[in-house]
């Protein structure tokens, strides 16, 4: 009986998997469907950015070593995390049609983003090891915790999606306020800078510190840069936010959930 | 018991339809002012029935009285406010055919998509695939994006996938509107399919003729609250009460005004305002009631329909028959499904008309047996049935052989060599 319940339960889950994983792929053929290049975008797009961004900033950033792939690394994160966000926001509502007309678990919704997010991050890493392998060459010590610090970070992004994707079906400005919070937040991140150049005042550095992401994308460079060192103790306050996240969206979610379908 | 859905004392409210807050800033205005009072809309309310197993039955009502929630709440789309719904097994509703459709994708693409979204998983969508692809008839086509699809082999798509899932309970809500009547009585075939393998059935809509057909227990809807639970005939019969009333109460003065002209029209013929039909004289050719009818061989079917009432008041007719072996109907075709549209005009001093049916082929699909003719005569323009009974007991035999008894027969207009209508 309880064995039966839980294969019940676990085929469930393992649908719902499949269900996101074929999402994810549709959303994936669908944006690169007509274009020239395809996927390649997913990893030129990084390359781009990382050009014009070193370009302009190696004149006023100084003292941060391979510059530029520094901020390619950080680039890929952040893309990763400002996708995962901004699709993800506005998931449940973009889905309303097919969630009033079929029954379907409704946070798989937020989740695809995040799943397209690891996707196209995992495909623009290619561009990033070429131009690693090409400038530099040792492999960084502490980069079999890369996968950890993402998978943390994936499930910072999902609980924090969750819960923004409830609260916008009832809050559509939620959507609207999105893109100048996340301008801000790219800025009040440590992303194109380095926290510990001398030049930052100290009560700004501990400002930085208040941010989460701070401590995700320091994490991240990390392990992948192999500039700077991760103790456990900075993967326990990581294991922490993404609790926190997922606990906090978790609770937002299940508070809408029975909600939600009359105001969509 | 058996019980398949059980929905008991079930209350729905819609919060906050009338006022919504989308924006952070009305809400806090809102707050401030106290008016955050839910006002709320109560789409049903205390309702219960019980479905057993293999059951059929019809959600009737008008526009907005609620079956339409009462269907997304058995789904599990809609959670009741009030009550408990409990189904059993796998539920596959058609709230809209090929909802979850990507229009970039390819039909192939958007199969897996469809059915994926209804539970299934890969494996059994593979299993189906073919008999899907078959059944939506799309041919070439099952590669090419489903932006280029017509709109009909689109919800040939979707009916496929909805019916593939060989669901315990299916959900039909007014999607077989869509498509030609080809179409239409394809899904009815295969609806019967489903419930001949145990498959419950719930339908919701207008057509209350499809309604006769298909389902045997009508439940009626009105303002939320159930007025009916029966037998489907029955229920039909209190549907078209409450639209009557609603109907009076309804009208504009100007609607009004036609009603009191068409009344004393109708008062002149000495008859209430509800016209009423008989069959003086049924005639099958080469048939005496003693023997057996040949439906391998032609036959003509001749009756002498008299339309007593305000039958000027009926602008659009429709006239069909249909033939029944014990309670599965077996095939049936209407003026409308034979191309032909009355004019009640035409008869306007005499309600006597000569129904004239030709089928010089006769109808070798259909077994031997003992199978029932009826007669259905509906006022389409406020769709109120007229007239609908039996008309004769036929045994039958068959020289060739027939098909399944479970199949309903389609495409017989085509056998139809004839139709004529004689006032």
């Amino acid at each position: 009986m309880l064995q039966g319940i839980m294969r019940r339960h676990l085929g469930a889950r393992m649908h719902n998997f499949e269900l996101i994983k074929l999402l994810v792929k549709r959303e994936l053929k669908v944006k690169y469907r007509d274009s020239f290049l395809g996927y390649l975008w997913s990893m030129l797009n990084p390359l781009l950015f990382m050009i014009i961004i070193s370009f302009v900033f190696s004149f006023m950033v100084k003292g941060i070593p391979d510059y530029n792939l520094f901020i390619l690394a950080s680039i890929l994160f952040w893309n990763f995390f400002s996708l995962t966000l901004n699709s993800g926001t506005t998931a449940i509502v973009r889905n309303a049609l097919l969630l009033q007309k079929v029954r379907v678990p409704m946070w798989i919704f937020p989740i695809v983003p995040a799943g397209l997010a690891i996707t196209n991050f995992i495909l623009s890493l290619i561009p990033y090891w070429l131009l690693f392998a090409w400038q530099k060459h040792t492999i960084p010590p502490q980069l079999w915790l890369t996968p950890v610090v993402m998978a943390l970070a994936m499930v910072f992004g999902c609980g924090i999606v969750l819960g923004l994707s409830s609260l916008n079906v009832f809050f559509r400005d939620i959507s609207h306020i999105l893109e100048p919070l996340l301008t801000l937040l790219f800025y009040a991140t440590p992303i194109i800078y380095d926290r510990n150049t001398p030049n930052i005042p100290n009560y700004v550095r501990q400002l930085l510190e208040l941010n989460p992401l701070t401590h995700f994308i320091e994490a991240f460079r990390a392990t992948i840069l192999g500039q700077g060192h991760v103790s456990v103790m900075e993967l326990l306050v990581l294991v922490c936010l993404s609790a926190t996240a997922v606990l906090f969206g978790g609770a937002v979610y299940k508070s809408c959930r029975q909600r939600v379908i009359f105001f969509l | 018991m058996n019980s398949i859905i059980s929905v008991k004392g079930v209350r729905v409210d819609y919060r906050m339809t009338t006022r919504r807050f989308t924006g952070l800033k009305e809400y806090v205005l809102g707050y401030l002012h106290r008016q955050h009072d839910s006002r709320s809309f109560r789409a049903l309310s205390d309702i219960s029935f019980d479905i057993q197993k293999g059951e059929a039955v019809a959600l009737i009502g008008h526009n907005g009285c609620g079956k339409s929630t009462m269907l997304k709440a058995i789904a599990g789309i809609i959670p009741p406010s009030a009550g408990k719904i409990q189904t059993w097994g796998r539920i596959a509703p058609m709230i809209e055919l090929g909802a979850g459709f990507d229009f970039e994708l390819s039909g192939r693409e958007n199969i897996l998509l469809s059915c994926m979204l209804m539970g299934l998983s890969r494996k059994e969508i593979e299993d189906r695939l073919e008999s899907i692809i078959g059944f939506a008839d799309l041919g070439e086509f099952i590669d090419a994006p489903l932006k280029n699809y017509s709109s009909g082999m689109a919800a040939r798509i979707g009916f496929a996938c909805a019916t593939a899932v060989d669901p315990d309970i299916l959900l039909v809500d007014e999607v077989l509107a869509v498509g030609d009547t080809n179409f239409t009585r394809k899904c009815l075939n295969r609806i019967k399919e489903l419930r001949a393998k145990g498959t419950t059935v719930i339908l919701v809509t207008h057509d209350l003729y499809t309604v006769k057909l298909f389902c045997d227990r009508g439940i009626v809807i009105e303002e939320g609250h159930m007025k009916f639970d029966g037998p489907i005939i029955k229920a039909i019969d209190t549907f078209e009460k409450i639209m009557d009333a609603r109907a009076k109460k309804a009208l504009s003065a100007e609607q009004a005004a036609e009603l009191v002209r068409r009344k004393k029209l109708a008062d002149s013929f000495g008859d209430d305002s509800k016209p009423k039909a008989s069959v003086d004289m049924l005639l099958i050719q080469d048939f005496e009631p003693v023997t057996e009818l040949d439906v391998s061989r032609s036959f003509d079917i001749q009756m002498q329909v008299n339309i007593t009432g305000a039958n000027l008041l009926i602008p659009e007719l429709s006239v069909g028959i249909a033939l029944k072996k014990g309670n599965e109907v077996v095939t049936g075709f209407n003026n409308k499904d034979l191309g032909f549209s009355i004019d009640s005009s035409e008869f306007r001093d005499n309600g006597k008309f000569m129904l004239t049916y030709e089928l010089s082929q006769g109808l070798p699909q259909i077994e031997a047996g003992i199978y029932s003719l009826w007669l259905g005569i509906h006022d389409n323009s406020i769709s109120r049935e007229i007239f609908f009974a039996k008309l004769a007991d036929i045994p039958v035999y068959n020289s060739r052989r027939g098909v399944n008894p479970h199949q309903y027969v389609f495409d017989v207009c085509n056998q139809i060599t004839k139709f004529s209508i004689q006032v």
